[in-house]
């Protein structure tokens, strides 16, 4: 098989196992730009095919990320609204909550930065565990961890699920 | 862990908007073939990166030797300068203070959790005492001779800190899991798991720990000292048995409120609240041992005697947080009243150490002895069989387990039954995560490291 062809094979491979995963992230957080942004992160993909590792799907998910806040970022300065957004880290994309959260749990997801959203979401919604959270995330596992638990923290507080020492209850687990 | 473990990331979790689904639809296979052509058609032959996977992980391993050599060269090198390359150790470096050199010998004694002193209970009284040796900061070695000896070195120990050493070393520190709805009793007499089917409402406080948030706690429930003695000293002696942590009565002296005896125990330095009664002596497990507890000048006629019995005990409730430390006397100070009926003891624990879970939380992890696992597993189906069976009409009414150390409550996790419907089995070990400060899972740690003493031990000879 030429080389191009076994390319576009395996490219088509990682599109087939991952298009779904990366097209949910998407829909999850801005639904009217989610072709533009699935077209532009399997882009970024294609073009460097040869630099992704065994576990695709952290690493399209951090381009999916960028090329969200990219978009977003497009749509708003059509609106105007550059200046505010100009403000926000590079990354970043507006957070607007879905019909199906509570407006408890939207005020509180609301109040945290992007970077600790970002992190429950990872968890919470795209299933990953904090290693593989930490390579969507662009930052270190450790740095992820820590992310997560203030993020988790804040977000119980808001709820009255806990108080400053994270959830109110302690729990017993099994150790795996 | 699942999502299901922690409240927050459920919550989270059943917000999801999109739900993925094992196969796509058409909706989403015309999106994808949209998409893909999309991709192809901006750039069918991007240039190749030029690195294949293979290739580029080989790299990234010899970085990481590389980099692992240097740290490995990199201690050596920190260690010669701390110091100075002479070999000598860390306790020799510190050199040019007087360094006196404590040796005790301890004789082991049978407990009725451990009724026969044998070489392995030796060897877990030997762990034990260098753990504590460890989180003391003190250098040390241990080691047992004969059957029942054991000889504990320890250097560098000012001399006005030697009683301090000895005690802290063979203290018994008694730690112990309990069944926390079975054994706790409302102001009324009755355990909490006989109330709850009734949905009492002083047996649901302590059960949820209402406003506090959490059982144990000393605004869930928890009773002023006089108020607890005097609820367990309305109990009966229970006869003596594996499971219990205490042999024999304890003894409370109070005094009446406003009396010369509480007037007497202020002056001597005991907190006093006005109008109510205060505490003179105790607990003291002899009426000998409460007498010379005693103020100054006030005799035991003088105070009102109550006797705990054995197969009860008083346990003050949690510190609010690692560094709000209620003393036992502080008029803040609250208590709860138990059977003594033990699942768990120190000697059943293995390994307890503080680190974080999965999600970056700060938890504390520990085995089990084989027979530790076995009333693990038993003690926790229990609870969660209990909640099952008392969580009704869509109220899930978790119950928990309580860990409690020299007669103070640690930790009063849940079991969430429908995560562990037979309990948890602890091949592995457990973790207690949630509620904890990294402070307050250190502190947990070190005190399940300082219980784990599973027999006796009397002091023979210190010199």
């Amino acid at each position: 098989m030429p080389a191009d062809d076994a390319r576009r094979k395996e490219f088509e491979l990682l599109f087939a196992a991952n298009h779904g995963p990366v097209r949910a992230y998407v829909l999850r957080r801005a639904p009217v730009v989610v072709d533009d942004v699935v077209a532009e992160t399997f882009l970024a993909a294609w073009r460097r095919l040869d630099t992704i590792g065994e576990d695709p799907l952290p690493w399209l998910l951090g381009v999916a990320r960028r090329a969200l806040a990219n978009q977003l970022r497009a749509e708003r300065r059509r609106e105007a609204l550059t200046r505010r957004l100009r403000r926000e880290p590079v990354g970043a994309y507006t957070w607007e909550p879905p019909d199906s959260m509570s407006p408890a749990l939207a005020d509180a997801m609301a109040s945290l930065s992007w970077r600790e959203r970002e992190a429950l979401l990872l968890v919470a919604w795209e299933g990953l565990d904090p290693a593989r959270a930490a390579v969507a995330a662009g930052c270190t596992a450790a740095a992820f961890r820590v992310r997560l638990h203030r993020a988790r923290r804040r977000v119980a507080a808001a709820l009255q699920h806990g108080d400053e020492h994270g959830t109110s209850t302690a729990i017993v687990k099994e150790i795996r | 862990m699942t999502h299901h473990d922690d409240p927050v990331i459920a919550e989270l979790a059943a917000a999801n908007p999109v739900a993925v689904t094992g196969r796509p639809g058409a909706a989403e296979r015309e999106a994808a073939t949209r998409v893909l052509l999309r991709v192809l058609e901006v750039d069918p032959a991007p240039p190749r990166t030029g690195w294949r996977s293979s290739e580029r992980w080989r790299g990234v391993g010899q970085a990481a030797g590389i980099v692992a050599s240097a740290l490995v060269v990199l201690a050596v090198v920190a260690a010669l300068i701390r110091f100075g390359g002479t070999g000598q150790s860390a306790g020799q470096a510190s050199g040019g203070r007087s360094q006196a050199t404590l040796t005790l010998t301890f004789q082991a004694l049978p407990t009725p959790q451990v009724p026969r002193i044998t070489s392995n209970s030796l060897d877990r009284v030997t762990q034990a005492i260098r753990a504590r040796l460890a989180i003391a900061r003190w250098r040390g070695s241990v080691s047992a001779s004969g059957h029942d000896r054991l000889t504990v070195v320890v250097s560098g120990i000012p001399a006005h800190d030697r009683a301090a050493v000895e005690e802290a070393i063979g203290a018994p520190q008694n730690l112990a899991f309990y069944d926390w709805e079975a054994d706790v009793l409302t102001p009324n007499g009755r355990t909490v798991a006989g109330q709850l089917p009734n949905q009492d409402p002083a047996a649901l406080q302590l059960s949820t720990g209402a406003s506090a948030g959490q059982p144990g706690a000393p605004a869930a429930g928890g009773l002023p000292l006089y108020r607890a003695v005097k609820l367990a000293s309305s109990r009966p002696a229970v006869p003596l048995s594996r499971y219990i942590s205490r042999k024999g009565a304890q003894y409370y002296l109070f005094g009446a409120p406003g009396s010369a005896a509480c007037t007497a125990a202020k002056a001597d330095g005991m907190p006093v609240v006005p109008g109510e009664h205060c505490l003179l002596a105790g607990p003291a497990d002899t009426l000998s041992a409460l007498d010379q507890a005693l103020p100054a000048e006030v005799s035991r006629s003088e105070g009102q005697l109550l006797t705990v019995r054995q197969g009860t005990v008083v346990l003050q409730a949690a510190n609010p947080t690692a560094s709000d430390v209620i003393p036992f006397t502080s008029p803040q100070a609250r208590f709860f009243v138990l059977r003594d009926h033990v699942a768990l003891f120190g000697v059943d624990i293995t390994n307890p150490v503080a680190s974080t879970d999965s999600w970056g939380s700060p938890d504390v992890r520990f085995g089990f002895t084989a027979a530790g696992r076995r009333a693990f597993q038993k003690l926790t189906a229990t609870i969660a069989h209990r909640g099952q069976d008392v969580s009704v009409g869509g109220q899930k009414l978790y119950q928990h387990f309580a860990v409690a150390v020299d007669g103070q409550l640690v930790t009063i996790p849940q079991i969430n039954f429908e995560q562990y419907p037979d309990g948890v089995i602890g091949a592995n070990g457990a973790d207690i995560t949630g509620a904890l400060t990294r402070n307050s899972a250190r502190e947990i740690a070190a005190m399940l490291r300082l219980g784990a003493l599973p027999v006796d031990l009397k002091l023979i000879s210190a010199r």
